[in-house]
């Protein structure tokens, strides 16, 4: 029997793993007690600040009329996400081909990213109206953008000897790319799509700002002006929720897909540790 | 030369000066925040008049008018007293009341409802009840109609969601989106939105009140306070300064249109001459109900408080007080001629 297999040794790791997952929720659990014990103390009226309990009653008591809108919002971040994920590694891949293509649409591309997203989202209410698809496209131009930039400098990363390496073994262009050249970028490329990620919802909220009949966005405005500030924070808690859910779902995938990479490795050694 | 005459006119002349030095120290005036419900239109004009005719100054009062970006998150500044005396819808005040805002309304100075639907008069709707149902109607979330149009669905024993409520966050997507035909109507004050879209863009506009397609109209702007800021007793002297020459600048402007809409163009750049008299016009015709026909301007009606509150507990969800008199006072307010 090796050492590592004793009873107690098991109980002590699971004792360990246990306490990693714990430690993250006591942290939140200590916050809320504080919110909570802070506002019944000093009475915060509830207009400005109700306290979690009442958060979570509400939150539970509106769940459906929750779930409806979380969709809608949900739906409209999907699609921008993947509307911004297909434009944007495909126009990586050709900027990274090409450099005059390059300096041909960076411009334009900055152009985008720059200008205030929300000076010229009411604009999108008249150009495209109140339903999905002025949501779609604020979610997708505030996503695409970090997305194209890391996925760039990721197909961009392998290094010149890689690149000979490759070719005096008889690689094709295409092979190149496909066995050597975007493996190499994946990093890069989650990178950007987890900032992208993180962003999107965002975006779907902004677009729903400006003019919506239905979303998470929709019912922050409505809760606010009707001073339902318990609804509101439990819309602020939904939209987090969609927010943390989708950022971990291309964690996953990450970890899916490039089990090798480096940050992960990294992070295994020292948890074991 | 050294005549005693001569010495004693030096020292009265001196004396003189310290002592108008003295009162015009004394008369500087106060400092003195209030901010408006929303960025402007015809409807503040009586501020301004009262500001630039000098009203505030002789009250000894220094007054800054600030725009605001809605009723809801204007009651909010007061209740924090961010700004402690402010412009706010009376419903919404109401509602902020409800949950729990240090707040009450100290002069009512639009007594009815001026809430319509402004369409394009080429696709004009909703003008009857049951056109109502299914029609497209765009809001501005944060600003006073969401409080009197689930009140006006309730009163038509419809719910808001019958209609498809498009929320956008300012006042321009609002206007917009009608014109741009991506909504039916807007929810906006008869006097304000329906003729200044009609003469900035040259699409004829139409409108309906509220009142006129189903008698719902409750208190509308109102200058309130906080309650907290007003037990000191220098607050209130300052209040009542304030009050009086509010009053008389709404008279002022009530007797003379032209003269305050050349005022408030002064301050409103984007305003011509014939929409700031339209506006002005439209909102003298609602400064006071049947109830208050004698009374002095900014005086408010127990019972219109109680038939507003009726509507807005029976039909939108208003937590109702057991004693009205939380909404607002009179007592702050002056009588004609609101001088000193």
């Amino acid at each position: 029997m090796s050492p590592q297999n004793t009873p107690t040794n098991k109980a002590g790791r699971l004792g360990i793993k246990l306490l990693k997952m714990l430690t993250p929720i006591a942290g939140v659990l200590v916050f809320l007690a504080i919110w909570q014990a802070g506002v019944m103390i000093s009475k915060v009226p509830a207009y400005l600040l109700p306290a979690p309990t009442e958060i979570a009653r509400t939150f539970i008591d509106e769940l459906p009329r929750l779930l409806r809108h979380g969709w809608v919002t949900t739906y409209e971040m999907l699609l921008g996400y993947l509307l911004a994920v297909a434009v944007a590694i495909p126009l990586a891949i050709a900027i990274t081909s090409s450099q005059r293509f390059d300096q041909f649409v960076m411009p334009t591309m900055l152009f985008f990213q720059v200008v205030p997203k929300v000076a010229v989202a009411p604009l999108f209410l008249v150009w495209f109206g109140v339903g999905v698809l002025p949501k779609v496209l604020v979610a997708f131009l505030i996503s695409f953008f970090p997305i194209v930039i890391d996925a760039a400098v990721g197909l961009r990363s392998m290094s010149s000897e890689m690149n000979d390496l490759a070719r005096s073994m008889g690689s094709s262009r295409i092979q190149i790319f496909t066995r050597f050249r975007l493996p190499t970028s994946l990093p890069y490329l989650f990178s950007g799509l987890k900032v992208a990620a993180t962003l999107a919802i965002a975006g779907a909220v902004v677009g729903e700002f400006v003019g919506a009949d239905k979303g998470l966005g929709y019912l922050l405005l409505v809760t606010n002006s009707n001073m339902e500030t318990a609804l509101m924070f439990a819309t602020l808690v939904g939209l987090t929720l969609i927010g943390l859910v989708f950022f971990y779902s291309v964690e996953f995938l990450e970890t899916l897909l490039i089990p090798w990479h480096v940050t992960h490795r990294v992070r295994e050694e020292s948890g074991t540790m | 030369m050294k005549s005693p005459t001569k010495m004693y006119a030096l020292l009265f002349a001196v004396a003189a000066i310290v002592a108008l030095d003295a009162t015009a120290h004394a008369q500087t005036p106060e400092k003195f925040q209030f901010r408006l419900n929303w960025t402007l239109y015809g409807e503040h004009a009586p501020f301004f008049v009262a500001r630039d005719k000098g009203f505030y100054k002789e009250e000894g009062l220094d007054v800054e008018i600030l725009e605001g970006s809605g009723s809801t998150t204007v009651a909010q500044l007061v209740a924090n007293m961010t700004n402690p005396v402010a412009y706010v819808d009376a419903a919404t005040m109401m509602r902020g009341v409800g949950a729990g805002m240090p707040i009450r309304a100290v002069g009512v100075t639009l007594q009815q409802s001026p809430m319509s639907f402004i369409y394009r008069a080429d696709a004009a709707r909703p003008t009857k009840i049951d056109e109502i149902k299914g029609s497209r109607i765009a809001v501005t979330a944060g600003d006073a109609s969401l409080a009197i149009f689930t009140a006006f669905m309730g009163k038509l024993g419809k719910k808001v969601e019958d209609v498809q409520l498009i929320t956008v966050a300012n006042p321009q997507s609002k206007e917009q989106a009608v014109l741009s035909k991506q909504a039916d109507a807007l929810l906006g004050y008869f006097m304000d939105q329906g003729p200044r879209m009609q003469l900035q863009t040259g699409v004829k506009m139409g409108w309906t009140r509220l009142y006129d397609m189903a008698g719902v109209t409750t208190l509308s702007s109102a200058i309130i306070a906080n309650n907290d800021w007003l037990k000191d007793a220098k607050n209130q002297d300052r209040l009542r300064r304030f009050l009086r020459a509010s009053q008389r600048g709404w008279q002022y402007t009530f007797d003379n249109r032209d003269e305050a809409a050349e005022i408030f163009m002064k301050h409103a750049p984007a305003f011509n001459k014939e929409i700031s008299l339209l506006e002005i016009n439209g909102t003298m015709t609602i400064v006071r109900t049947d109830r208050t026909k004698d009374k002095p301007i900014g005086w408010s009606a127990t019972q219109d408080w109680k038939e507003s509150q009726d509507l807005l507990e029976n039909f939108a969800k208003l937590k109702a007080q057991p004693d009205v008199n939380v909404y607002y006072t009179n007592e702050f307010l002056s009588a004609p001629p609101y001088k000193k």
